[in-house]
């Protein structure tokens, strides 16, 4: 019974990551996008950003490289990495610079609601 | 808390306690004890309530970890869905705060709009105050000028009567202006005896007009001073200088000339108009002289 039920959340769990069957060229295909992404948003000057852009780099090489070497699930498994830091380093360099105006609005806010009339 | 978030909760709870059940003894690797402590902290911040779609594609992410890690505790596959279960519940809280960064700069641009039209109103009133006060003083101003103009029209009408009633007197005494003001010289010998302060019955009628032309003067301050020649000590002649300067003075009181207005000095001898070495010299500086000291125009600033 426990058995039974432990593969079907595996094998819900697996559909929600990158897709198994797709092809690895497909999966590759899907970390360019995202490291882009991450690169025009300005990931490198933002230091948590920069950080799981270089990962999502790194792990791209790796996974090429394993499907060089025709290990092709763990390749599979690599690119999925690198997609999930890419997107990590895209929603990272987006929230820095929201943030920083943010918290210029509420200062400029501040100041003036405590300027003397 | 949401339908979204409690199903979150309680399917995790479920799964731990499968997979306690199953690997009771095999130790997760370090990745998938981040993940699973990473979730436990997302649940329970803003992620929750603000990204539980994000959230929850987590928990999938993470459901298929733990999965692994029953499958095959020490297996590549566990580390790298960990790893990415990590990543998805990082990527889910980053996208909360975003979220919560936007509403935080959205509200504080309405406070600041709020206290922008609050500081300009105000602003408004003060001006509107700051001109208010400018055009009182503006008329306040205006009529101090206009005050002014007046009491210098008068001031010159009165200057010009008296200075045609001065100038009149040029028949028998000389008028002159100078630095002092106006003077009018009267000779000593038409007005006394020799040596004698007591005014001749031919001075009067002359001393008459003066005090008439004085009198145009409503303002003025004015001077008598008696002059001697240089024939005798200088204290006789100091002191009929003096005396002859009281008796002119006290007639033009008695015609009328404001006692407050009018003074008496003695020079003697020490202010000639001309040389004391021929009789007609001498009898030019035995004379008395009326300064008329008028005042001076006033002027706005």
């Amino acid at each position: 019974m426990v058995r039974k039920i432990t593969i079907a959340v595996t094998l819900l769990a697996l559909s929600g990551c990158a897709s198994n069957t797709a092809s690895s060229e497909r999966v590759a295909a899907t970390t360019d996008a995202p490291i882009r992404a991450a690169e025009e948003l300005g990931a490198n000057k933002v230091p948590e950003a920069a950080l799981n852009l270089q990962l999502a780099k790194d792990e791209t090489e790796q996974a090429k490289q394993l499907l060089k070497d025709g290990k092709k699930q763990r390749s599979q498994m690599m690119f999925a990495r690198a997609q999930a830091d890419a997107e990590l380093a895209v929603a990272l360099a987006r929230h820095a610079p929201i943030k920083a105006d943010a918290e210029r609005a509420a200062e400029q806010a501040k100041t003036l609601q405590q300027t003397p009339q | 808390m949401n339908h979204l978030s409690r199903f979150i909760l309680l399917s995790s709870g479920l799964l731990t306690a499968l997979i306690g059940l199953r690997c009771a003894t095999a130790t997760p690797p370090r990745e998938l004890i981040d993940a699973r402590a990473e979730f436990d902290k997302a649940s329970r911040g803003p992620a929750a309530e603000v990204n539980p779609r994000g959230l929850y594609e987590a928990k999938k992410s993470l459901d298929s970890a733990n999965a692994s890690f029953v499958q095959d505790a020490t297996g590549e596959d566990t580390r790298d869905l960990s790893y990415i279960a990590l990543r998805k519940i990082q990527l889910a809280e980053a996208q909360a705060n975003t979220e919560l960064a936007n509403r935080q700069k959205t509200k504080a641009e309405k406070d600041l709009q709020a206290a922008t039209m609050t500081q300009l109103s105000e602003a408004k009133k003060q001006l509107s105050a700051s001109e208010k006060a400018r055009e009182a003083e503006k008329e306040r101003l205006a009529r101090s000028n206009e005050d002014l103009q007046k009491a210098n029209q008068e001031l010159a009408a009165e200057k010009q009567k008296s200075e045609e009633a001065v100038a009149a007197l040029a028949k028998f005494a000389m008028v002159k202006k100078e630095e002092r003001g106006t003077v009018i010289t009267l000779s000593g010998s038409v007005m006394f005896a020799s040596g004698q302060s007591a005014l001749l019955s031919n001075a009067r009628p002359k001393l008459d007009e003066v005090a008439a032309a004085l009198k145009q003067s409503e303002n003025g301050q004015f001077v008598v001073e008696g002059h001697t020649d240089s024939v005798g000590s200088d204290s006789l002649n100091q002191d009929l200088s003096v005396r002859r300067a009281q008796s002119v003075r006290d007639y033009l009181v008695d015609r009328g000339v404001p006692s407050e207005r009018i003074k008496a000095v003695g020079y003697g001898k020490n202010r000639p108009v001309t040389e004391n070495n021929t009789a007609e010299g001498r009898a030019n500086n035995r004379r008395v002289e009326i300064v008329i000291q008028g005042r001076q125009i006033a002027t706005s600033n």
